[in-house]
C-alpha cells in the first residue's frame, strides 16, 4: 500500500535575502491526502510553486514516481501526472466551463498544428467535449458548462478548477487553499468532493489550506511549515496536540491581535 | 448547418460581385481583402494571445516587398512567390518571440515598435535593390503565360485567400491552439500548469500572424502593381491595430469589421480633410474607456443576449453541486 | 572626424533626450506610456509658429506660449480624459494617448498645418568652430537647453515639495497615498510637466526638420529608443540614453561602409530590441535606476 509517489528532500528556496523555504522534505504516499500547513508566510505556496516549477530551488530535490522534476519545464508538469489548482484561481475568465476543462486535458490532444488550421481535428475535439461533459455530469456540475467561468460563483470557480485538475488525469493534484473565501456549508461540501476526488478517482490529493476543519477533517497527513522549515509532520491528532505547532499558531495570533 | 448554407451563401453572391462592380469599387474590395487578412492575422497575436504589437508593417513590408523582389530578380509567379514571401514573414515573426518570452506588455510594445522602425528605415535605405523612396513597381501577375494583373483576377485571388485564411484561422480558433493562446493571455502560470507551452504557443501565434501580414503585404503587392516605403510605415502599424481594437479584437468577425471599416471610411471621408484622423483618434479613445470588446462585442450584446439569458442561474446550479456533493459524499 | 562625429551625435542626442524626459516624466509616475507625445510637441510647436509668424509675437514669447499651451494640453489630457479611464488597464491607455496624439493632428491640419512649414531658429548665424569641430549655432543653443532643463527637472524633484511628492508616488503609489499625498494631483503635474518638456523639444526639432504633422513621431520614435537605452524610468537615464542614441548613429554612419552606413536606424532599433531583451533596465542600469528621480 505505501508507494512513495512523490518526494521532498532538503527543498531550499532564497529570494534575494528571505529564505522561502528552508531544507523542507516531506514524502507523499499514493493515495493519501496530506495537508502542507502553517502560519502565513510559512512557504507553502512557494512549496507549490516549486513542484510546479514556477521557480528553481536554490538547493534540493524533488522526486514524482522517481523521476526528477527539476528537469521538467513547467508545461511538462501536467503531462508526467501532476496537475493543479491556484490560490487566486486559475480559471480562463472569458472561456465557459467547458471550454476551461478542455483546457485542462490540453495535453491529451494530438492533432498536429497545421492538421487543426486545416479543419482536421473534428473528430478528436468532440470526443474531448464528451468527456468533459461525462466529467461534469459524474460532478453533478453539467448544467455549468456552457457559462463563461468568471459568472460563476466564487465557491463553484474553486470546484470547476479542480475538475479541471482531473480532466488531465493525474495522479497527484496539488490544491492551493481550496476553500479559501467559503463558508462553512461550502467549505464541507468540498471537503466531501476532495475526498470523493480520491475515493472515486484514486487520485493523491496534496492540499495548502488555513481552514483548521477542512484539514483536520480530510487529510491523512499534515506537514506543518512555519517561517519556511517544516516544524512538524504527523496524522491530524498529533499535529493538533503537537506543542510547536501550537506556539507557531499563537504566535501568529499574537501578531495578529492589533489589528 | 444553416451557418454554413449562409456563408456559403454570401461567398457565392461575392464572387459575382465582378459582373455588377465597376473596376474602381473592385479595387477598393481588394484593398479591404489585404487589410482583413492583416488584422485577423494580428487580432491572433494581440486580441487571443494577449501579444501587444505596433509594428506589423514590418511583416506586412516584408510580404509585399518578398513577393515582389522574388519576381523580379528570380522571376517566380505569384501565385509561388506570395506565400513564399508570406512564409519568410512568418519566420521574421520568430525574431520578436524572445522578447515577448521576456517582456512585459508595454516594453514587448516598445520591441515590435523597434522592430517596425527597422523594416520600415531599412527599405528606402537599400535603394540599389528595393528602388528607394521612389519605390519599387511590381512584375505583373503572369499565370501560365496569361497576364492576371487586373482587378477581377485579383479579386478572385483575394477573396480564395480571404476564405481560406478566415477558415483557417477559425479552425484554429475552435480547437485547442485557441484556448492555448486564450489561456495564455488570461493567466499564463495557469496555462502552464494546464500544459501549454508558453515558448511554443507564443512563437505559433507570432509565427501565424506574421504569415498572415505577409501573405496580405503579398496581396497587397500585386492589387496595387506599386509599392513603396511610404506604405508600410508606423503610421499603417498602428492603423492596423485600431482596427482589431474597433472591430474587436477577441474575435474573428472583429477584425473583418475594423478592416471594412477602416477601408471604407478614408474613402468616404475623402473631401473632408482631418474628419478622418478625429474619428480614429475618438474611436481609440472610446475604445479604451466605454467599449473594450470593439464593435463586435457591442453587436453580441444585442444579437445574441439569449446566449446570456439561456445560461441557467448560477447560484442554483451551484446549490444543487454543492448538495448532490455532499449528499453522495 | 572622430571629435566632429561626437559632437553632432551630442546634439543630435540632446534633442532625443529632452523628448525622452517628457516621456518619461509621465511613464514614471502614471505608468503610461504616452504614444501621443510626438503629436502633442507638434501641437504647441505649432500653435508658437502661429504666434509667432500670424500674430506678430516676439519669438521667446512664442516659444514661451508653447511651453505653456504643453502644460495646459498635459492638464487637460490628464482631468479631462485620463480620469474617465480609471478603471482601463495602465497597458491599455497607450492607445488612448495614440487617440489624442490623432484628434490632435486634425486640429493642427485644420488650424492650417498643411504642408511643411519652416520654423525660425533661436540663433541663427555662421558656424561656431572649436579647434575643428563645426557646430551650428543652433546645436549651442540645444546643448544649453538639455542642461538647463535637465538642472531644472533635478531641482524639482530635488528641493520642490511637488518633486519630492512625485518621486514618492513613482516609488510606491499606495505608500504615497497613505502619506497623504493626492496621487492623482501629481498625475496632472507630471502630465504638465512632461508635455511642456514635450513642447520645448518640439520647438528646438522644428527649424531643422520643418514642421509638419508627422515630423515629431520620429523624434518620439527616437525618444522612446533613448529612454529604453537609459533604462526607462530614470531621468538621468533619458538624458544620458539619448546623448548615446545620438552619437551611436552618427559613429555607424560615419564609419560603416557607405553601403551599409545609411542603415543607421535600422541598426538603432535593432539595438534596441537586443537591450530590451538582454538588458530591460538599460545600457547603465542597474536594477535600481529609478531610484534617483
Amino acid at each position: 500500500m505505501a508507494e512513495r509517489l512523490l518526494a521532498v528532500q532538503g527543498l531550499t528556496k532564497r529570494f534575494g535575502g528571505l529564505t522561502a523555504v528552508d531544507d523542507v522534505s516531506f514524502e507523499v504516499e499514493r493515495g493519501e491526502i496530506v495537508g502542507l500547513i502553517g502560519p502565513n508566510g510559512a512557504g507553502k505556496t512557494t512549496v507549490f510553486n516549486l513542484i510546479s516549477r514556477f521557480f528553481d530551488p536554490t538547493k534540493g530535490a524533488i522526486e514524482f514516481e522517481g523521476k526528477n522534476l527539476l528537469r521538467a519545464a513547467p508545461h511538462e508538469i501536467v503531462g508526467l501526472g501532476i496537475a493543479r489548482t491556484f490560490q487566486n484561481l486559475g480559471l480562463f475568465p472569458y472561456l465557459s466551463v467547458r471550454d476551461n476543462l478542455l483546457a485542462g486535458r490540453h495535453t491529451q490532444f494530438r492533432g498536429s498544428i497545421l492538421g487543426l488550421a486545416l479543419g482536421m481535428g473534428r473528430e478528436e475535439e468532440r470526443a474531448a467535449v464528451t468527456e468533459v461533459m461525462a466529467m461534469l455530469d459524474a460532478f453533478g456540475m453539467g448544467a455549468l458548462a456552457p457559462m463563461p467561468a468568471s459568472m460563476l460563483p466564487y465557491g463553484s470557480q474553486k470546484a470547476v478548477e479542480l475538475v479541471r485538475a482531473l480532466m488531465a488525469k493525474p495522479r497527484l493534484v496539488l490544491l492551493d487553499e481550496p476553500v479559501a473565501g467559503m463558508n462553512a456549508t461550502e467549505t464541507q461540501a468540498m471537503g466531501q468532493f476532495i475526498r470523493r476526488v480520491r475515493d472515486e478517482r484514486g487520485v493523491t490529493v496534496l492540499l495548502v489550506e488555513h481552514d483548521m476543519s477542512l484539514v483536520m477533517e480530510v487529510c491523512d497527513r499534515i506537514v506543518v511549515l512555519d517561517f519556511g522549515r517544516k516544524i512538524a509532520e504527523g496524522t491530524p491528532h498529533e499535529i493538533q496536540t503537537n506543542p510547536r505547532v501550537v506556539e507557531a499558531y499563537l504566535g501568529e495570533e499574537v501578531d495578529r491581535a492589533p489589528v | 448547418m444553416k451557418r454554413i448554407i449562409f456563408w456559403t451563401l454570401v461567398v457565392a453572391l461575392l464572387a459575382l460581385a465582378p459582373l455588377v462592380l465597376r473596376s474602381y469599387n473592385l479595387y477598393l474590395l481588394n484593398l479591404a481583402a489585404v487589410k482583413v487578412i492583416a488584422a485577423v492575422g494580428l487580432a491572433l497575436l494581440t486580441g487571443f494571445t494577449g501579444q501587444l504589437s505596433i509594428g506589423h508593417a514590418g511583416f506586412l513590408a516584408i510580404g509585399a516587398y518578398g513577393t515582389a523582389l522574388l519576381a523580379q530578380y528570380f522571376g517566380i509567379p505569384f501565385w509561388v512567390g506570395i506565400p513564399l514571401a508570406g512564409l519568410l514573414s512568418g519566420l521574421a515573426g520568430f525574431i520578436l518571440l524572445i522578447p515577448a518570452l521576456r517582456l512585459s506588455a508595454i516594453y514587448l510594445a516598445i520591441a515590435t515598435l523597434a522592430f517596425g522602425t527597422a523594416v520600415a528605415e531599412a527599405l528606402p535605405r537599400w535603394a540599389s535593390v528595393t528602388g528607394g523612396y521612389q519605390g519599387m513597381r511590381v512584375p505583373r501577375a503572369n499565370l501560365f503565360g496569361l497576364d492576371v494583373q487586373n482587378d477581377v483576377a485579383m479579386f478572385y485571388l483575394a477573396l480564395a485567400m480571404v476564405v481560406v485564411l478566415i477558415l483557417m484561422a477559425r479552425n484554429l480558433v475552435r480547437s485547442r491552439v485557441g484556448r492555448a493562446f486564450i489561456a495564455i493571455r488570461d493567466k499564463s502560470a495557469a496555462a502552464q500548469a494546464c500544459g501549454v507551452s508558453l515558448a511554443r504557443y507564443k512563437a505559433l501565434a507570432f509565427f501565424v500572424s506574421a504569415l498572415y501580414a505577409g501573405l496580405a503585404g503579398g496581396l497587397y503587392a500585386h492589387v496595387v502593381g506599386y509599392i513603396s516605403p511610404a506604405e508600410f510605415g508606423l503610421a499603417k502599424s498602428i492603423d492596423l491595430f485600431i482596427m482589431i481594437a474597433l472591430g474587436g479584437m477577441a474575435s474573428l468577425p472583429g477584425p473583418v469589421l475594423g478592416a471594412l471599416f477602416l477601408t471604407y471610411l478614408p474613402h468616404w471621408l475623402s473631401g473632408f480633410r482631418g474628419l478622418q484622423s478625429i474619428i480614429y483618434g475618438a474611436s481609440l479613445i472610446g475604445i479604451v474607456i466605454f467599449m473594450p470588446f470593439g464593435i463586435w462585442g457591442f453587436v453580441r450584446k444585442w444579437t445574441a443576449p439569449d446566449k446570456v439569458r439561456a445560461m441557467p442561474r448560477p447560484l442554483r446550479a451551484v446549490v444543487e453541486f454543492v448538495q448532490g456533493g455532499a449528499s453522495r459524499g | 572626424m572622430l571629435a566632429q562625429l561626437i559632437v553632432s551625435g551630442l546634439a543630435a542626442g540632446s534633442l532625443y533626450g529632452i523628448m525622452a524626459l517628457g516621456l518619461i516624466l509621465i511613464y514614471k509616475t502614471t505608468h503610461i506610456l504616452n504614444f501621443g507625445q510626438g503629436d502633442m510637441a507638434m501641437f504647441s510647436t505649432f500653435i508658437a509658429l502661429l504666434l509667432f509668424r500670424n500674430y506678430g509675437l516676439p519669438l521667446p514669447a512664442a516659444l514661451g506660449a508653447a511651453l505653456v499651451v504643453g502644460a495646459l494640453l498635459g492638464i487637460v489630457i490628464d482631468r479631462g480624459l485620463l480620469r474617465w479611464a480609471k478603471n482601463a488597464p495602465v497597458t491599455s491607455l497607450f492607445i488612448a494617448t495614440l487617440g489624442v496624439g490623432m484628434i490632435l493632428q486634425a486640429i493642427a491640419l485644420w488650424m492650417g498645418l498643411i504642408d511643411s512649414r519652416p520654423f525660425p531658429y533661436v540663433l541663427r548665424g555662421p558656424p561656431v568652430f572649436i579647434g575643428d569641430v563645426v557646430l551650428r549655432q543652433h546645436d549651442l543653443v540645444v546643448f544649453g537647453v538639455a542642461l538647463a532643463v535637465s538642472l531644472l527637472l533635478f531641482a524639482v524633484f530635488k528641493f520642490t515639495k511637488v518633486g519630492i511628492a512625485m518621486r514618492a508616488t513613482s516609488q510606491n503609489k499606495r505608500a504615497a497615498q497613505l502619506m497623504g499625498i493626492n496621487v492623482g494631483r501629481i498625475g496632472t503635474w507630471s502630465w504638465a510637466l512632461g508635455l511642456g518638456t514635450g513642447a520645448i523639444a518640439g520647438c528646438l526639432v522644428a527649424p531643422i526638420v520643418f514642421l509638419d504633422l508627422s515630423s515629431m513621431i520620429f523624434v518620439m520614435i527616437k525618444a522612446i529608443a533613448a529612454a529604453v537605452l537609459g533604462g526607462f524610468t530614470s531621468l538621468p537615464g533619458a538624458v544620458v540614453g539619448g546623448l548615446l542614441l545620438g552619437v551611436i548613429e552618427n559613429l555607424f554612419s560615419g564609419y560603416m561602409p557607405p553601403a551599409i552606413a545609411p542603415l543607421k536606424t535600422t541598426f538603432v532599433f535593432t539595438l534596441i530590441i537586443l537591450v530590451l531583451v538582454f538588458r530591460p533596465h538599460g545600457l547603465l542600469g542597474e536594477r535600481s535606476v529609478g531610484g534617483h528621480g
